[in-house]
């Protein structure tokens, strides 16, 4: 067993691990954080995506014992004091939630795309979107309600900020 | 699934960490290869050597004619490099049409090379571009060998278990030369390539000094395709020679029949790849 200190959707944790684990694994059992979801293990589907240090990733895929200083959010970090972010409120309103299974890592990666771009909401395509997401598959929604929650939240930052909302 | 992780901080720690059990222990970056191979249980290495938090294998550096890439940079870091999109355009192709931007976060340039696929996308833009990669020996002992002689068969490469990739070093392109890297696959993401092929051309006006194609996937290594280069030298750039480019490509290759493809439908499409993968660096060179 090991010891590693990180921070886990802003607070900082400790907490004791195998070598041999994944970052999947101790945000699951050790953390009882069960929203970040295992797919296909293998780093294909996205469903364990979580964000470490601003860039989303595949947790299967990580070693927890790379995790020791590093920044994690899980989609239980996503929403504030009870408060639904306007990403997984935009999901909501677009029917993007069917199963619910590659929820998470979907929303998780469109908050690592829109992060990345810090207000640069302009020329952003459709296409820019999907390879934003690509690393995330889902079996029943189809992806045009995600494509388009995430281009209708795009368009809403862009008015809000041309208005000088 | 049972291993011991080590996290050296330079690369003298993890060269002597290696020696301890030479045959058992293996170096990871950024593991989006090897913990696949581990978890379908084709490898089992007792320990695994961490290349993640060497400082001195990290970053993109502009050194005198040439570009220099330490082995553990990230795909994604060398994808969103402005020294990379503009000087190795076919480079850039490659990246950003590789796995997901999940993998590219954490795979690196150096995990890419050593897992050797034939059919590694990052692999045919380095060889047209005549990539060097710098290799360091547990008596650190450092050599530099072409890229091209790297590789020795599917999944096989000259590297031994007491060596490490350091460093790819690529010279900057002169300004009468661009490149472009085709990859035909069944998706638009998430998929490996079927068949890649990469072109760098050097222009005299309409006449094509130089010329270097890089296939993937239509051998049991990446390859060069030097015929297809000695006649495209000193042609006059135009359809025709083009098209003749493509079916001389097409049979010097030696494409397989499985799971990605047909071989001769691999074959058809190098010549179609050659022809547009030309066209594009011709294109970008006009711009």
């Amino acid at each position: 067993m090991k010891k590693i200190s990180f921070r886990l959707n802003g607070e900082s944790v400790e907490c004791y691990i195998e070598e041999n684990q994944f970052l999947i694994d101790i945000l699951r059992d050790n953390f009882q954080l069960t929203g970040t979801k295992e797919g296909c293990g293998m780093g294909e589907c996205g469903a364990c995506t979580v964000i470490v240090d601003k860039l989303n990733i595949n947790s299967c895929l990580y070693p927890a014992i790379e995790i020791e200083g590093k920044d994690v959010t899980t989609i239980e970090g996503v929403a504030k004091n009870g408060q639904l972010s306007e990403i997984q409120r935009a999901f909501l309103e677009n029917g993007a939630v069917q199963c619910g299974f590659c929820t998470p890592g979907m929303v998780l990666s469109t908050k690592a795309f829109i992060d990345e771009l810090s207000d640069n909401y302009k020329n952003i395509s459709k296409d820019d979107i999907k390879k934003a997401l690509s690393g995330n598959i889902c079996r029943c929604t189809g992806y045009l309600q995600i494509i388009e929650s995430v281009k209708n939240l795009i368009e809403k930052r862009n008015s809000a900020i041309q208005t000088g909302d | 699934m049972k291993f011991r992780y080590f996290k050296p901080l330079t690369i003298e720690e993890a060269l002597t960490l290696k020696k301890v059990d030479t045959e058992n222990s293996l170096f990871i970056a950024g593991g989006t290869d090897i913990f696949l191979l581990m978890k379908k249980g084709i490898i089992a290495p007792k320990t695994l050597i961490s290349l993640r938090n060497i400082k001195d294998l990290y970053g993109i550096y502009d050194v005198g004619n040439n570009i220099v890439i330490k082995s553990s940079t990230p795909l994604r870091d060398i994808e969103l490099s402005p020294i990379v999109r503009c000087n190795f355009p076919a480079l850039y192709d490659a990246l950003i049409r590789m796995a997901s931007i999940q993998i590219r976060n954490v795979g690196t340039l150096g995990g890419n090379i050593c897992n050797a696929s034939p059919a590694a996308d990052t692999l045919s833009p380095l060889l047209v571009y005549e990539a060097k990669i710098k290799i360091i020996d547990n008596t650190l002992k450092e050599s530099i060998l072409d890229l091209k002689d790297f590789f020795i068969g599917p999944k096989k490469t000259l590297l031994n278990q007491e060596q490490l990739l350091t460093e790819i070093i690529i010279k900057k392109p002169s300004p009468t030369t661009s490149s472009a890297y085709y990859k035909f696959m069944k998706r638009g993401a998430m998929d490996l390539a079927n068949v890649g092929v990469a072109v760098n051309l050097n222009l005299n006006g309409e006449i094509i000094t130089d010329a270097k194609i890089g296939l993937t996937t239509v051998a049991p290594t990446p390859i060069r395709a030097f015929k297809t280069e000695n006649f495209l030298k000193d042609k006059i750039f135009s359809e025709e020679i083009l098209y003749q480019a493509g079916e001389i490509a097409k049979d010097e290759c030696s494409p397989i029949t499985d799971i990605r493809g047909i071989d001769w439908h691999k074959r058809k499409v190098v010549a179609v790849y050659v022809r547009r993968a030309s066209l594009e660096a011709f294109r970008r060179l006009r711009k």
